[in-house]
């Protein structure tokens, strides 16, 4: 079983990394949990609606924004009560705090872009966390591939281009 | 209006309440329940053709046998696993034979039907956990070496069938290799400094 696919997104979560692939007839989501591979497909003329939206995620926010917090507090405490000489020491809680703060102001600012394909069964999702161009390149390509294969599959052929009214008539002779 | 547990069709990708039929139009949609707003594009489903079923019914089971399961059909052909026969409403064909509709719901249960398949054992995850125990239990490197190399080469095969970059078991048999090796040098080591004279040569 050879698969000719094209990776469109790819996300990683807390327990599990998503990828989500186009194949010839279908989007193709692949999770994969610890040690297991799930794949499910959402067909292309089984496609219903396809969305994009930004988000933030709250739950993210308040746990990267608290854990940051947390971390920073433990560095003050430690350089407090121990002084310059306890930098060294209380600089990995620093180190931890900044990297929560920085995915904090990344998420904040820039959110994340989500373009949802919904089918009649399944559904996929695409995250794009820094790159929104290409979450929109991807929401009109996702568009554009559901569009073709439902008019293929309902006999549909587009118009064939009319010349426009405005031709000047041909020369008399 | 409801907020789906199972997937049941279009939903607010921002609360995952289903849509109603009326809500699924192009462009910029608020969700009733949730009050956000959402940039959509709707299609319609194409109208799926079936002259098969038709020509079926038609033919009727005059001059050859019928299905089992509709009386009056004519059977098209009968199930690889059964033998019962069966028409093209029943046919189950997946590019591995025709089923009949039990014998399909059993072998994809079983897992025996590969094109049926959903769920895989990811190889190159279980060599990656086998080297991390490996390195955590040092003490058995040798044996959870030998496991991640076993599975990197599992890995590698199931990567081959489908036509996927390799990159990831090569990359752990490398390390289930440097393991093995590593922890037969610590072992000699260990026999080595056990057995050693102290103060002259071993």
């Amino acid at each position: 079983m050879t698969l000719t696919r094209k990776l469109l997104a790819k996300w990683s979560g807390g327990a599990s990394r998503e990828r989500v692939y186009e194949l010839a007839d279908s989007f193709e989501i692949e999770t994969n949990e610890h040690y297991e591979i799930t794949r499910r497909r959402v067909y292309f003329d089984d496609v219903q609606l396809v969305t994009i939206h930004r988000e933030r995620g709250t739950l993210y926010l308040v746990f990267t924004g608290l854990a940051a917090a947390g971390f920073a507090g433990l560095f003050a405490l430690i350089v407090g009560f121990g002084g310059i000489a306890a930098v060294p020491a209380a600089s990995i809680f620093g180190v931890i705090a900044l990297a929560l703060l920085i995915a904090f102001l990344l998420r904040a600012i820039l959110g994340v872009d989500i373009v949802t394909i919904f089918g009649r069964r399944s559904k996929a999702l695409l995250r794009f966390r820094v790159r929104k161009e290409r979450a929109r390149e991807m929401y009109e390509h996702v568009c554009a591939v559901v569009r073709e294969a439902q008019n293929v599959a309902a006999g549909f052929s587009p118009p064939a281009e009319t010349p426009p009214t405005d031709t000047p008539p041909m020369p008399p002779g | 209006m409801r907020v789906a547990l199972a997937y049941a069709g279009p939903q607010c990708p921002r609360c995952g309440t289903t849509l109603a039929a009326d809500a699924l139009r192009s462009g910029e949609i608020a969700c009733a329940h949730c009050g956000k707003s959402f940039e959509a594009t709707a299609f319609d489903l194409p109208q799926r053709r079936g002259p098969q079923i038709a020509d079926v019914a038609i033919a009727g089971p005059e001059g050859s046998n019928a299905c089992a399961n509709h009386p009056r059909n004519a059977a098209a052909t009968n199930c690889q696993r059964c033998g019962l026969f069966i028409c093209s409403l029943c046919e189950m064909n997946i590019g591995t034979g025709s089923f009949c509709p039990n014998c399909f719901a059993r072998m994809r249960a079983e897992g025996t039907l590969p094109t049926a398949v959903t769920r895989y054992r990811d190889y190159v995850s279980m060599a990656r956990i086998a080297i991390l125990a490996g390195i955590l239990i040092w003490f058995f490197a040798p044996l959870f070496g030998g496991l991640a190399l076993y599975y990197a080469q599992k890995g590698m095969k199931q990567r081959r069938e489908e036509g996927r970059s390799r990159a990831g078991p090569i990359i752990a048999t490398v390390f289930a290799v440097l393991q093995i090796l590593g922890a037969l040098s610590l072992y000699a080591f260990l026999v080595w400094s056990f057995f050693r004279v102290p103060g002259g040569k071993p």
